[in-house]
């Protein structure tokens, strides 16, 4: 118990040496401006006020989060390697996958606060919402999605270099929303071939699509328990699947 | 008893795919003794930082052995060594004392004997009335300082100090010498990389040189420089007959 405890003093600074950085004090900023444009442009329409307000506040949330698992999870084990930070801490009785643990939980920690952040804006900005559990949902699929994405950016942050593997975890996020398209423009094609490259590549990817609740639609329609449960446990797997990878990976670097 | 025992080492880095790789560790075999201050001499690309990571396990030996305590290395080894790196790169925005807790709480060590740990290590190293300064503003010379606390701190049994006295005014290399006098009295186990022989020679019990990413000597100083008034004397003629000899 004692060993795990390493990682969380691990995470612990590693959110902090990221949260002292403009990085994550610009993301703040264009958050907040997501916020006040959502109310904006939902002053615009007359008929669905809300719907816009949440749907845009909502996306910004998501982008957000994305963006700082994206990010952080790419560069924070390489930029340790760089400034030479980490070769006392390789120096102390820690397995290799705790610095990828510590790395990952940081990460977790940092999009944990600036959801919550986020969301307490939206709700006190809005005045009066009758919303609440339906967007601690959608901050919480977005949560998990973020679990996914930072652990495969991490995975593919120690292979490539950071920004390769950047492009790359972007291009994952995208493809993971991105199945039902494809599925319809195969279908349409009805090519045999693209059908089981299409069935090799639905296994391949999260299904985030079967949990994208950042939509006004869905925090006034609570997604079912059962749907709930399916989410933690497909992004838990995903994500044990890339950190597995990551701590492999990592396990025999080499710090030159 | 035998604290570190290398063997046969080799090992070599591809810069590029089509490039022939650069052997940088050719057949690297070296003992140090418990109790001994070896110094760990050698140019600028001998291999000294190049076997220092393959100890501490941040580059991995493409061949041989290293071993500990006459085991395999492992992570319970690494409770027993205190490593300070050649340039000190830490967390800029801990405090010291905070940077001293964070390697305790690394180390899984008892929460209770922190502060009185810190103070002493503190102290050895003129560093408690800096103890709550973050260490963006610390000096080179105290970030130096503050790196060899942070080796001290968990009482380890082999220090290995990777030039601690480089690119530090007067007054710090003093102040380092000190610290490093009162381990060689405590006859503690440490390997010292330095460029500087006069340090050296000053400190150290034995002398491992290193040339061309092999081992050329490994003994005692006293037997190294018999002949000659200064260590740096007797390195001179050893690099001219060393030379020489692979003419020859």
């Amino acid at each position: 118990m004692k060993q795990f405890y390493s990682i969380f003093i691990l995470a612990k600074l590693n959110a902090r040496e990221w949260i002292r950085l403009k990085f994550f004090h610009i993301i703040i900023f264009f958050g907040l401006l997501f916020i006040a444009f959502s109310h904006m442009l939902s002053s615009l329409t007359f008929s669905v006020q809300e719907r816009l307000l949440y749907d845009f506040g909502l996306a910004g949330l998501e982008l957000g989060v994305i963006v700082i698992s994206s990010l952080i999870g790419t560069h924070s084990i390489q930029r340790e390697i760089d400034r030479k930070t980490l070769f006392v801490l390789l120096a102390r009785p820690l397995p290799r996958s705790y610095i990828v643990l510590g790395s990952w939980l940081s990460i977790l920690i940092l999009c944990f606060l600036f959801s919550s952040g986020f969301l307490f804006s939206l709700i006190i900005s809005a005045d009066h919402s009758n919303y609440n559990l339906g967007l601690l949902l959608a901050s919480f699929s977005s949560l998990l999605k973020a679990m996914v994405i930072s652990s495969f950016a991490i995975a593919f942050g120690l292979l490539v270099r950071p920004i390769l593997a950047l492009g790359a975890t972007i291009s994952y996020w995208i493809l993971c929303y991105s199945l039902p398209d494809i599925q319809f423009f195969v279908l349409k094609l009805k090519d045999e071939a693209l059908i089981s490259a299409f069935q090799v590549l639905e296994k391949l990817l999260p299904q985030f699509y079967r949990y994208n609740w950042k939509s006004f639609y869905y925090i006034t329609h609570i997604p079912s328990s059962s749907e709930i449960l399916w989410s933690i446990f497909h992004s838990l797997a995903w994500t044990f699947v890339w950190l597995f990878l990551a701590s492999l990976f990592f396990r025999r670097k080499e710090i030159v | 008893m035998t604290v570190l025992d290398v063997k046969s080492v080799f090992k070599k880095f591809k810069t590029d795919f089509y490039k022939k790789p650069n052997v940088v560790l050719k057949d690297v075999s070296f003992k140090i003794e418990q109790g001994r201050f070896v110094g760990f001499i050698g140019p600028n690309g001998a291999g000294k930082s190049t076997t220092i990571k393959c100890l501490l396990e941040l580059i991995f030996p493409d061949s041989g052995q290293i071993y500990f305590f006459g085991q395999k290395f492992s992570l319970d080894h690494r409770i027993k060594i205190g490593f300070l790196p050649e340039r000190p790169f830490f967390q800029e925005f801990l405090t010291g004392v905070e940077f001293l807790k964070l390697h305790w709480d690394l180390a899984q060590k008892s929460r209770a004997l922190f502060l009185i740990k810190a103070d002493e290590v503190l102290e050895l190293v003129k560093l408690s009335h800096a103890k709550h300064k973050k260490l963006k503003d610390y000096s080179k010379g105290m970030l130096q300082r503050i790196g060899i606390a942070q080796a001290l701190i968990c009482n380890p049994e082999f220090l290995i100090l990777d030039e601690p006295m480089s690119g530090l005014d007067p007054d710090g290399r003093i102040l380092i010498k000190r610290i490093l006098k009162i381990l060689r009295e405590k006859k503690m186990t440490v390997l010292m990389s330095s460029h500087l022989l006069e340090d050296v020679e000053e400190l150290c019990d034995d002398l491992l040189i290193m040339h061309a990413g092999e081992v050329v000597y490994s003994g005692e100083i006293e037997i190294f420089k018999k002949n000659y008034a200064t260590l740096e004397e007797a390195y001179s003629q050893f690099k001219i007959d060393l030379t020489e000899n692979l003419n020859a």
